[in-house]
């Protein structure tokens, strides 16, 4: 691959050719991939303790990038000063000022470029609120303007595992009914313990590495719907550059290490070994209930990477409440999935409104038939 | 059956149809407005492969239940942790 350091001043990342262009010498180039400079996809089965992407450094002082805390409502956003000297908070949209720069957190070893446009995100984000108009909250429909998403890119890491998972539960198998009376069934029934054991080759996963949008049942924001566009297409993950960031978009701090994001990581192991066991449980026509999961790690890899988002953001006012609604629009593959704040009091009496008047057909013929039977 | 029971059972249907519409009216709405269930599935679109399945399967006892399934049943909710979990190294 070619270097542009000895002219390039300015370059400038094209998310509808995914190229990097010099603006002096005009040169186009993309970035290595990933997967292929680290041998990503081998020997999987074979790996033993933790390895971590050894790219991961600290920014050094006076580099390009630099994080900025948001005063509005507390994101480290970190933006790529050569291209970007003013900029907004990708969250809340604050307007972050240099004044609050703080020390950055480590660069990342790849970067899954933007192929969707904002145009392309406008019209996904514009054709999903459109869906959910008739009941949406009537601040949120009159401040709404899809040209407000933002693009910026969510720090998370790819893992790797060889891994084995044991499950312990109770399984049963009904073997007779027996009717009580007219009201009660009696379900006869053999129960077994039941334990599978799974070894595991798991390519790719994604864990989620800011500690603020990680915690997915949090009652003040919809960060679920962030996960919710995964998968990305983490094959073709480039060697990280900070001119993919631009003057368009921003990124997230990553505030977790592999220590921080090992849990979600086994629960993510854990689930998909739930998932695999399932097809081994179909006897037990009862259920199974499982007890235990232990999972044992035998060999991880984790590589830092940066995953590209198109974010739409809108705080509602509950009471002495607030809540931030998302929708976000994967940056890769378009896919889009949101919070639309609810008129509460319009799908109330909507629900309920139907529901008087169904019950006032009903009920009547509801009386009549007691009285008639009774 | 008797027509008292019939009559009962078909009452209560009626009763229950307002009601339960209306429920079913405000829970579409949540579901998809706000879309809470909404995550990652790593189950349906990350790569694995499950290389060896270790299966025991031992009685205990006969049961008696009133119950259509057993008491806990999560053999189908992947993403929910049981009760007990933990992770182990190496």
């Amino acid at each position: 691959m070619r270097s542009t350091t000895w002219c390039a001043t300015e370059v400038q990342y094209s998310a509808s050719k995914g190229t990097l262009r010099c603006a002096f010498c005009r040169y186009t180039w993309t970035e290595q991939s990933l997967d292929q400079i680290m041998g990503l996809s081998d020997g999987i089965a074979d790996l033993v303790g933790t390895t971590v992407s050894s790219a991961a450094v600290d920014i050094e002082d006076g580099a390009a990038l630099i994080t900025i805390e948001c005063t509005g409502c507390g994101a480290e956003v970190i933006i790529d000063t050569d291209h970007n000297l003013s900029a907004r908070c990708h969250w809340c949209k604050h307007t972050l000022s240099i004044n609050n720069r703080v020390p950055s957190g480590a660069v990342p070893d790849g970067i899954l470029p933007f192929s969707v446009t904002k145009e392309q995100a406008m019209r996904s984000i514009q054709a999903f609120v459109d869906e959910r108009k008739t009941f949406a909250h009537p601040a949120f429909a009159e401040s709404f303007k899809a040209e407000n998403v933002m693009g910026f890119y969510m720090p998370y890491m790819t893992v790797d595992g060889n891994v084995v998972v044991r499950l312990d539960g109770a399984g049963e198998i009904l073997r007779r009914t027996v009717r009580v009376n007219d009201k009660q069934t009696e379900y006869h029934a053999d129960e077994y313990a039941v334990m599978r054991e799974l070894s595991m080759v798991v390519d790719d996963l994604i864990v989620e590495t800011s500690s603020a949008k990680v915690d997915i049942h949090s009652t003040t924001s919809t960060s679920n719907i962030i996960n919710a566009v995964l998968p990305f297409d983490v094959k073709n993950i480039v060697r990280f550059n900070s001119n993919f960031l631009g003057s368009e978009y921003t990124s997230e701090r990553r505030d977790m290490d592999v220590d921080a994001a090992e849990a979600y990581a086994a629960g993510h192991f854990m689930t998909l070994s739930r998932a695999g066991a399932a097809p081994t449980l179909g006897n037990y026509n009862r259920g199974v209930r499982w007890e235990s999961e232990q999972v044992n790690i035998k060999g991880s890899r984790w590589v830092a990477v940066l995953l590209p988002v198109w974010l739409y953001g809108f705080v509602e006012t509950r009471g002495s409440r607030q809540i931030t609604h998302y929708i976000a629009v994967n940056g890769r593959t378009g896919a889009t999935m949101g919070s639309v704040p609810i008129n509460r009091r319009k799908a109330h009496l909507v629900a309920w409104g139907t529901a008087a008047i169904v019950s006032a057909v009903t009920w009547p013929i509801a009386i009549v038939v007691l009285v008639l039977g009774g | 059956m008797n027509d008292s029971e019939g009559s009962g059972g078909i009452a209560f249907f009626l009763f229950a149809l307002g009601p339960g519409t209306g429920i079913a009216i405000w829970m579409w709405i949540q579901a998809k407005y706000r879309n809470k269930s909404a995550r990652y599935k790593p189950e349906t679109t990350v790569a694995h492969t499950i290389t060896n399945v270790v299966q025991e399967d031992k009685f205990t006892r006969k049961i008696v239940s009133r119950s259509r399934s057993i008491t806990g049943r999560n053999e189908s909710d992947h993403h929910e942790r049981a009760r007990v979990s933990g992770v182990v190294k190496g």
